[in-house]
């Protein structure tokens, strides 16, 4: 039988780590069904969302910081995450149903690292960095950096995921999420993709560009990003975007989709930034 | 480990081990029948109940994770009136075929109504998006949460 310990505190958690040993946990919303079907392995466990001291969103004057603990239904409807990062919050959204985003928390999104994990690819465009706490003290990593492929993560033996951080810059830019399903609830991506740009006279200034369930990991574009700087928002350049973008993904085919309509699917998303 | 909560309006202690269910403690140990199992991996939203104002899946909460908290599940009609008038609706509405889903779908009804005592159906859809029908194809699952939206505005205007 597999033990559990409850932390109430920070003081209690930290001595307490050992990823390797032990199974931190949170809304245990894939956790549970990951046992029961035995593809994940019962080990036991320490349940963080008694831990009142990360269990909040906050503001510094650079930084939005959401506690990992946090419900993800909580996130959607925080005021500083509907004023600063719409983007996200809709993102979030698009995941599970109501009974799930009620128990599920966006720090188990991402130690989960999903290839179609549809927070963090929010979280990447938005330049997100990871706060990891142990009792060493707290590092910070960027997102894409923490995630090393399909469930594997930097996490390292003493550590948890303590607070996501978003830098404040995006918070004027303007965000598009959308996610390519079978159906709208409980949806496992076929394709996604999140972007944030600023315009000024619809001259692109600025884009991150981000493509989830078309790779190992989430692909951040950057070869379409520099492509689309500088040049107008319109049907031509999103085009050739598009173009561009079906020969940067690496789709699969699996039971969702082939990849060729996935590869589809990306070239067409992107058009959706002029409606 | 025990466990101290309350459920349905009243106080309980139980014994429950670390990987119990929150669904089988209510079902097996409380012999409270009215939550249903469906799949058992939080798809169908059968197995829905409300902790501390929220709708979670059962099936997906270990029993330990209810210490100190507040539960209502479909028998918390008598101490919770607004689950029988929402239950009445999808009766008088003709929302409820074989009935397995209605328990869930009376739990999401209820804390949409919690909130937002004048729907629109986009956003009834949108709250029951975590609760499957086979049966019904939804419309008068729509129809029965209007209807106990407007009930419950009439009495709240009394």
């Amino acid at each position: 039988m597999a033990e559990v310990l409850v932390p109430k505190t920070l003081a209690e958690l930290l001595p307490n780590i050992n990823n390797e040993e032990k199974r931190i946990t949170a809304g245990c919303t894939d956790i549970m069904v990951g046992i029961r079907s035995r593809r994940m392995a019962s080990k036991p466990m320490i349940d963080i969302n008694e831990v009142e001291e990360i269990k909040v969103i906050y503001e510094d004057d650079y930084s939005v910081y959401i506690g990992s603990n946090v419900p993800l239904n909580k996130v959607i409807h925080n005021e500083l995450i509907q004023k600063n990062f719409p983007l996200l919050a809709k993102a979030i959204e698009s995941i599970g149903s109501l009974q799930i985003r009620n128990r599920a928390t966006l720090g188990g999104n991402i130690q989960n690292a999903s290839p179609s994990g549809d927070s963090i690819l929010a979280l990447t465009v938005l330049r997100a960095k990871v706060i990891l706490r142990s009792l060493r003290g707290r590092r910070q990593v960027d997102i894409t950096e923490f995630i090393k492929g399909p469930g594997r993560t930097d996490l390292r033996n003493d550590e948890f995921i303590e607070y996501i951080s978003i830098p404040k810059v995006f918070s004027n830019y303007q965000g598009y999420f959308e996610k390519v399903g079978l159906r709208n609830a409980m949806v496992i991506s076929i394709a996604s993709m999140a972007v944030v740009y600023k315009l000024e006279n619809n001259i692109i200034k600025d884009i991150n560009i981000a493509y989830g369930a078309v790779a190992p990991k989430v692909l951040q574009l950057t070869e379409v990003e520099n492509f689309l700087k500088e040049k107008e928002l319109n049907g031509e350049n999103l085009t050739a975007a598009g173009e561009l973008i079906g020969r940067n993904v690496s789709p699969i085919d699996d039971v969702r989709a082939s990849a060729e309509y996935r590869t589809q699917v990306c070239k067409n998303l992107i058009l959706r930034l002029i409606g | 480990m025990e466990i101290k909560f309350k459920i349905n309006g009243e106080m309980r202690t139980a014994k429950v081990s670390d990987s119990t269910r929150l669904l089988d403690l209510i079902r097996e140990d409380l012999g409270l029948t009215g939550t249903k199992e469906g799949c058992g991996e939080g798809e169908c939203g059968a197995c829905t109940v409300i902790i501390d104002g929220v709708t979670a899946a059962s099936c997906l909460t270990y029993a330990y994770q209810i210490n100190g908290k507040e539960i209502f599940t479909i028998e918390g009609k008598n101490s919770l009136r607004d689950l029988e008038i929402i239950e009445e609706a999808y009766v008088d509405a003709g929302a409820v075929q074989c009935g397995y889903c209605i328990p869930g779908m009376v739990m999401s009804t209820k804390v949409l109504l919690d909130n937002n005592l004048k729907p629109t159906r986009d956003e009834i859809r949108k709250a029951l998006e975590g609760n499957f029908c086979r049966c019904t194809g939804y419309v008068k699952i729509v129809d029965a949460v209007e209807l106990a939206a407007e009930r419950l505005r009439e009495m709240r205007c009394k």
